[in-house]
């Protein structure tokens, strides 16, 4: 009686195990092609704000520029209307 | 006694591995999960990365567009002006030259500006010789030359037609050609007779009285012309300030003729009247 009792404890034991353990995990080479993707995101990521800040300063230029345009042709403009008498 | 042992060895080794396991390992689904959230991401940002690409290309060629244009736009300027960017500074250099000396003439009190007459026409020839230029048509110039002529005529406005007469008290021993000789009055004995003519109470020249308060009448009026020893008509004439034109004279004596008797003979402390054109 306490041998059967022991089997069945045993049977027991390694079904739980089985069931808890046995779950279908990623290889080594798959967590290796993990770390790479979640690199090569991470760096497209970077080169992205990289291009975002490259956008935002260009854009500040170009305002700059066409408001120093804007000036320069109201001063030209200016300069012609005072020289008209000239 | 010896299977509760095996059993419970089991029973250990059976739990224990796959916990441990479950916490440090994902679960293949997990892994695939993550995988595809890592190239989206990877993916979302080159799509996003080309897009960008193609807009700084665009502005790249905006500002290189800019560029040109500003430099066409100042190009015209330039030769609308008839100077480049080295003539506008030289300009520029002069116009402040003279902000400086009118800012220095801004303090002085009107008596003082009486003497500084001179300068003060210097300034404004050099100010309308300024304004004579086409430099003067740009728009920054035109600002400082309209306001350094309101500052200009604002000194004009306090200079007095004459300048407050000094005084002076008669000591003892005293006489109208030595007090016209000091320094704090002429500095010029030959000026005497302003002394005697500015003062009423003076009805003989030869007789002045210690205590006395005697009035120095400083400086003349635009149009008029103090004779000072060593000058006659031709000479005063021929000054720059008068009509800088020796043979002119007789203008001159026309238009004194109540104190010139004689066209030969003028007398220090004269005052003459200049008519102008």
């Amino acid at each position: 009686m306490r041998s059967k009792l022991c089997i069945w404890g045993l049977a027991v034991a390694v079904a739980l195990g089985g069931a808890a353990g046995c779950a279908r995990h990623p290889s080594q080479e798959e967590l290796n092609r993990l770390e790479e993707a979640r690199k090569a995101a991470a760096l497209a990521e970077k080169e992205l704000e990289a291009k975002k800040k490259e956008k935002a300063s260009l854009e500040a230029k170009v305002s700059k520029k066409r408001e120093e345009l804007r000036k320069l042709e109201a001063k030209r403009d200016a300069v012609k209307a005072k020289l008209g008498g000239k | 006694m010896r299977w509760g042992y095996i059993w419970a060895t089991v029973l250990l080794l059976g739990l224990s591995s796959p916990l441990q396991a479950a916490q440090r390992k994902m679960t293949y689904e997990e892994y695939r999960a993550e995988l595809e959230r890592a190239l989206k991401r990877e993916s979302e940002a080159k799509a996003a990365i080309a897009e960008l690409e193609k807009e700084i290309k665009a502005l790249k060629e905006e500002l290189r567009r800019l560029e040109e244009r500003i430099a066409a736009v100042k190009e015209e300027i330039y030769s609308l002006i008839g100077t480049d960017e080295q003539g506008v500074r030289a300009f520029q250099a002069q116009v402040e030259e003279i902000g400086k000396e009118v800012d220095a003439l801004k303090g002085l009190s009107p008596d003082d500006l009486f003497w500084k007459k001179k300068e003060l026409k210097e300034i404004k020839k050099r100010l309308e010789e300024l304004r004579g230029s086409r430099i003067a048509a740009l728009p920054e110039i035109d600002e400082r030359l309209t306001a350094l002529e309101g500052a200009l005529a604002q000194i004009w406005a306090k200079v007095p037609e004459l300048p407050s007469p000094g005084h002076y008290t008669v000591l003892k021993g005293d006489c109208l050609w030595n007090i016209a000789k000091k320094k704090e009055v002429y500095g010029d004995p030959y000026m005497w007779p302003r002394i005697y003519l500015a003062n009423d109470q003076i009805t003989n020249p030869d007789l002045i009285y210690p205590g006395w308060e005697l009035t120095i009448p400083r400086g003349v009026k635009e149009n008029q012309h103090l004779v000072v020893f060593g000058e006659w008509l031709s000479k005063i004439a021929g000054y720059e300030e008068v009509y800088g034109d020796p043979s002119k004279w007789p203008k001159i004596y026309e238009a004194n003729r109540d104190q010139i008797l004689d066209p030969n003979l003028i007398y220090p402390a004269q005052v003459l009247e200049i008519p102008r054109d």
